[in-house]
């Protein structure tokens, strides 16, 4: 469904992606994991067209989207949950939701948009009784809910995941792996960045590591999770074996 | 060549602008051009004032046509009504001024953002008005005639000629102390703080105070033209002073490009001709000039002076000699990180003792929260003197915040913090500097602009002395300390290996070159703790490891090191001590393949759903 | 006349004015949210709609309804045409860059509307004669009425604007978080379009509705458009409520002033009171400090 070819990006005049490959098949989770400065918000941000200094290509179904702008990836169905959740403050808890459905907005009924709000609504039951209220008055966990029901309704063929679980408390980073767990239940197709390895290898079906902008293991999710590469990618290279 | 461009050019450019001044009147007889040349002289002197404020303090002004009004009302008021000497005339309208600066500077420039413009704005339509209505004093609208010319004894300034000699003194003058606080501390001081004014405040320059100053400095430049106006003229009307000309004056320092004083003086000399010259244009005069703004300000932002300046800085730094010096440093740098392996080689990884000498910091029971979240909880550790220490953990963890607590950038921390034998609490960042603690910064915070050497010479801004009257007038001592401080500076350089570059600016820097420029400005303080913010962000794997070189080369003078840095490769090879934290509080302490062995860190970093 | 019905006079004559500064400070307002600057080409927008007005109405002699809507639609064709040859081919996002492009603008309009329409004072007629009905024992203008009602007009559509429409709240979530905006599929640079467009429309409806009770000249808009960045100021840069708040405080406080202590320096009130909201609370009466824009 997704196919990245070759992707080099540069972030302030370095080279923030080096030749990165990847590819992302319809109905599957892929999560690319890696630590912090690896190179993978920027991978998202290429993807999804708002990140402006890059070379390679990038194909979506089968279609070369490399030069496509930010909304036309949008229109085409790659939605983005941006990582620290990037809410509208100041708009209410229901207007975000309605912000993720701009594009579909003209075609669709405002009975039918609120339906879909009411859906997004019972997905997350902790959003329930705060349509109105303003998203910068929720908690962490709650924006976090409020971001992926935004992305949920731009109604994504692919949505792509940037770091869900960053920052909340244990018992959230639960409730968010659930929610991803259920999305792919539902056969959708996710591309997942996350910094907690076991936690997104454990409902991915593949995997990447992105280590210093470069790919350096990729296969299944379970293989993965038993490769001793994954624990040298975030802890270094062992001081002994030196 | 760069070189010359810097010491060499400002002399002479001066004896050029000198010969220039000499010349023009012998040159030409026409009146009329004498004329112009001597409004855009005083024009000049108000420009040049206004481009310190905008260019260097980073502040826009709208009411400097106000300050020239105050400065040739008072002049043409006091010596027709009162019948007061010219000269004490012109020193009573610079003090008013200085004064009125003052007062709308003081509340206006203690805060973030383009405050100044607005209440400069609002000032400047009030005076205006009071120039108008007020007219038992000013004349009214229809202005204040018969103001004397200026005299020495029996001599007096009467003719456009003389006028023309008096007034481009005063400019060549103006020009000269400009350049002169621009090249000293507080000039590169106010340029730092137009680059980053965080870092800044870190170096201990007072931000606020200087802005004020500034702004007052360049009041009293308009305030000294507006009363040779008055003089020159004999004749003065509101008109001349209304907010359109203060949009001029900040028009010609926008165009010519803000921070170049030659690059102003250009744009002077343009935008006030250029009414002349489109005088053909009659009626269409102001479309013109309107649209000649705007495509200058679509495709020349920076000003055409700094175009040219850039164009000609980004040339020296693309051929010039420094070819064949970076060769000479580069060798130098990847020789002396060979030298650090090779040693890495024979000594293993024996850490260094640590917990045998006294901590040089020692942190306990530190707690932040911001709005509800716990950054920091309870934590306590020791950072060893003369050793590397790393602060790791996932994201979020808390690792920058503690180092904002430590270089006292948060101080609403609970918990207790001594440096040495001193306890830090309530102490701010150029306090901290002060006492020994430098630091880097995450976001790379350079002084753009600004040559590499000066870079570091704000580094020293703290310890040293000169002030605004030192460096206006380059008082005694002014020199010995400015040498002081480049000399350093170049010490440092030499220790980064980054010499070779000194007189460029930062921003041609490679991004691995701008981490060690930053790291050269914290130690230009000879600190005996730096803090380094992830120093290897962003880098390859060649310049990680210069990085990691240089900071064990750092170790080896006997400084210590504390570094939050997410390369684990670099982390675990050259840390003697590596603390780690995890939401907040410190889960693991120890050598780094205690580290690696931990199971708690391991959890951490790899996460899992419990 | 009694001093109750003389205050009554000076305030009514005060939400007049503070109507119009209202409007303008909107317009202030709408073109920072989305841009963070401060467009001075605003005072010019203001000109605009008056003199387009006295073209319409009495050069072409064209219905009053008719010649509103064709004035309020030209300027709000001419603050796009702002956005889209001035600000969005700008090569730097500096705001000091961008303000002053917007400077430039100014001066090349105000030049353009000199060379057509000419440096004379003109003058529009009221909307619906000019005899004076009596209020509370103060003598109001019809044309004041209108004034009035049409700014409450104008506001509450924008309220339901910016709180009902799709493209109204996609213009509020680009001002908060543009990137964020962009990957919801919104193209942020057609919103900022829809920003200068509407601040043009605001100034027009401003311009048309004063001029009446003023005269008209190419420059109308200077000193009209200042006080009412000055009522944007005092509201709160930024803040639509604040705004509207800011310019009817602005104008009350003016009235009062010139009624009360004296006229001469009527126009040094409104002034007078920007620098002191500077000097004393500079985040205005509604501001949010520091806004997250720069």
């Amino acid at each position: 469904m997704l196919e990245v070819r070759n992707l080099k990006a540069y972030y302030r005049g370095n080279q923030a992606l080096k030749d990165v490959s990847l590819e992302v098949n319809q109905g599957e989770i892929v999560c690319l994991i890696g630590a912090n400065g690896a190179g993978k918000s920027t991978l998202l941000n290429c993807i999804s067209g708002v990140h402006e200094d890059q070379a390679g290509q990038i194909l979506f179904e089968g279609a070369d989207i490399t030069l496509a702008t930010a909304q036309a990836r949008v229109k085409m169905g790659i939605v983005q949950v941006p990582e620290n959740r990037q809410l509208f403050g100041p708009l209410t808890v229901e207007e975000n939701l309605e912000m993720g459905a701009y594009l579909r907005a003209r075609r669709i009924s405002s009975a039918e948009l609120n339906r879909e709000i009411q859906g997004i609504m019972e997905r997350f039951p902790a959003l329930k009784s705060r349509g109105r209220q303003r998203a910068h008055s929720l908690s962490g966990g709650e924006q976090q809910m409020v971001a992926m029901g935004r992305g949920l309704m731009s109604n994504p063929r692919l949505l792509l995941l940037d770091e869900p679980s960053l920052g909340l408390a244990p018992i959230l980073v639960r409730e968010v792996f659930r929610t991803v767990e259920e999305l792919r239940n539902e056969a959708r197709t996710i591309l997942l960045v996350e910094q907690n390895a076991l936690g997104a290898l454990a409902i991915s079906q593949r995997a990447y590591v992105l280590e210093t902008g470069r790919v350096t293991l990729s296969g299944s999710a379970r293989d993965l999770a038993e490769n001793d590469g994954v624990r040298r990618a975030f802890l270094g290279h062992d001081v002994l074996a030196q | 060549m760069a070189q010359e461009l810097h010491s060499k050019r400002a002399p002479v450019s001066l004896i050029g602008l000198a010969a220039a001044i000499v010349l023009f009147p012998v040159l030409t007889q026409n009146p009329y051009y004498l004329n112009v040349a001597n409004i855009i002289g005083l024009n000049t002197i108000v420009v040049v004032g206004l481009n310190l404020l905008i260019g260097y303090a980073g502040q826009i002004s709208l009411g400097h046509a106000a300050f020239y009004g105050l400065g040739a009302y008072i002049s043409g008021v006091l010596t027709v009504t009162y019948n007061v000497s010219p000269w004490i005339a012109l020193l009573s309208a610079v003090c008013v001024t200085a004064l009125l600066a003052m007062l709308i500077g003081i509340p206006t420039l203690k805060l973030h953002g383009h405050y100044l413009v607005m209440a400069t704005l609002g000032f400047n339509l009030i005076i205006n008005i009071i120039m108008v209505q007020w007219d038992s004093v000013t004349g009214g609208p229809s202005g204040f005639p018969g103001i004397p010319n200026l005299s020495v004894g029996q001599w007096s300034f009467d003719s456009d000629r003389k006028m023309y000699y008096l007034i481009w003194g005063v400019v060549f003058v103006a020009i000269v102390l400009a350049l002169n606080l621009v090249r000293s501390r507080p000039g590169r001081a106010l340029r730092a703080l137009h680059g980053s004014e965080l870092a800044a405040g870190c170096f201990g320059v007072d931000t606020k105070s200087y802005k004020v100053k500034i702004f007052v400095l360049s009041a009293i430049y308009a305030s000294l033209a507006g009363s040779l106006y008055a003089h020159y003229l004999t004749f003065i009307s509101p008109k001349t002073f209304d907010i359109f000309f203060s949009v001029e004056l900040v028009t010609m320092v926008i165009v010519g490009g803000m921070g170049s004083i030659w690059g102003v003086l250009f744009g002077t000399i343009f935008l006030t001709s250029l009414p002349n010259v489109l005088h053909f244009f009659d009626e269409y005069k102001d479309i013109i000039y309107g649209l000649i703004l705007v495509l200058i300000l679509i495709f020349m932002p920076q000003g055409v002076g700094v175009a040219i300046r850039e164009k000609w800085w980004k040339r020296g730094a693309s051929e010039g000699p420094a070819d064949a010096a970076r060769g000479l440093v580069a060798s130098g740098r990847s020789e002396s990180a060979s030298v650090e392996r090779a040693k890495d080689g024979a000594a293993g990884v024996a850490p260094l003792a640590v917990g045998d000498s006294k901590p040089i910091l020692r942190i306990r029971n530190v707690s932040l929260n911001f709005g509800g979240l716990m950054a920091l909880a309870d934590v306590s550790c020791d950072i060893p003197d003369g050793a590397i220490t790393a602060l790791i953990g996932p994201n979020g963890a808390g690792k920058t915040t503690m180092i904002n607590v430590i270089s006292g950038i948060h101080r609403r921390h609970r918990g207790r913090l001594f440096f040495g034998e001193t306890e830090t609490r309530g102490l701010n960042p150029h306090q901290m500097a002060k006492m020994g603690m430098a630091r880097t910064f995450q976001n790379v915070e350079l002084f753009d602009h600004m040559t590499v050497l000066e870079n570091v010479m704000v580094g020293m801004h703290a310890g040293t002395r000169n002030e605004f009257l030192h460096s206006l007038f380059r008082l005694p001592g002014f020199t010995r300390e400015e040498r002081l401080i480049e000399g350093r500076a170049w010490e440092v350089l030499a220790f980064v290996g980054l010499a070779s570059k000194g007189l460029f600016p930062a921003f041609g820097l490679s991004f691995g070159e701008q981490k060690r420029l930053e790291i050269a400005r914290a130690l230009v303080t000879a600190p005996r703790l730096v803090l380094l913010d992830e120093p290897v962000a962003g880098l390859n794997m060649t310049e990680s490891l210069e990085i990691a070189g240089l900071i064990k080369k750092i170790r080896s003078q006997g400084i210590s090191v504390l570094l939050v840095e997410h390369d684990m490769n670099v982390v675990m090879k050259i840390s003697d001590k590596i603390i780690v934290l995890n939401f907040g509080t410190k889960i693991a302490e120890g050598q780094p393949e205690e580290i690696q062995r931990n199971e708690q860190v391991l959890s951490a970093y790899l996460g899992g759903v419990a | 006349m009694s001093s109750e019905t003389q205050l009554a006079q000076f305030i009514i004559s005060g939400i007049t004015t503070g109507s119009i500064y209202a409007l303008i400070a909107l317009g202030f307002c709408i073109i920072h949210n989305a841009t963070g600057i401060v467009n001075f080409a605003q005072v010019d927008f203001v000109s605009l709609g008056g003199l387009m007005m006295y073209t319409l109405l009495l050069s072409l002699g064209l219905p009053l309804i008719l010649s509103f809507a064709l004035a309020v639609l030209t300027v709000t064709a001419v603050g796009a045409l702002v956005e889209r040859l001035a600000i969005r081919p700008a090569r730097s996002r500096a705001v000091i860059v961008l303000i002053f492009i917007t400077i430039g603008a100014s001066i090349f309009m105000r030049g353009g509307f000199k060379v057509l329409w000419g440096k004379n004072q003109m003058a529009l007629p009221h909307f619906s004669g000019e005899s004076p009905l009596v209020i509370l024992g103060a003598a109001v203008l019809p044309q004041s009425l209108w004034i009035l009602f049409i700014t409450l007009a104008v506001v509450g559509l924008l309220h339901f604007f910016f709180s009902r429409t799709r493209i109204g709240k996609a213009i509020r979530a680009t001002s908060y978080n543009p990137r964020a905006a962009a990957l919801m599929g919104v193209n942020v640079n057609r919103m900022i379009l829809f920003s200068f467009a509407l601040s043009g429309a605001l100034g027009a409806v401003a311009g048309i509705i004063i001029v009446p009770i003023t005269t008209l000249s190419y420059e109308i808009g200077v000193m009209l458009g200042l006080k009412g960045f000055a009522a944007a100021v005092l509201g709160g840069y930024g803040n639509s409520i604040g705004a509207v708040i800011g310019g009817l405080l602005l104008g009350v406080l003016e009235s009062l002033g010139a009624g009360l202590i004296s006229s001469t320096y009527k126009d040094v009130m409104a002034f007078a009171i920007l620098v002191t909201v500077l000097f004393v609370k500079p985040s205005g009466l509604l501001g949010y400090g520091d806004s997250e824009r720069r």
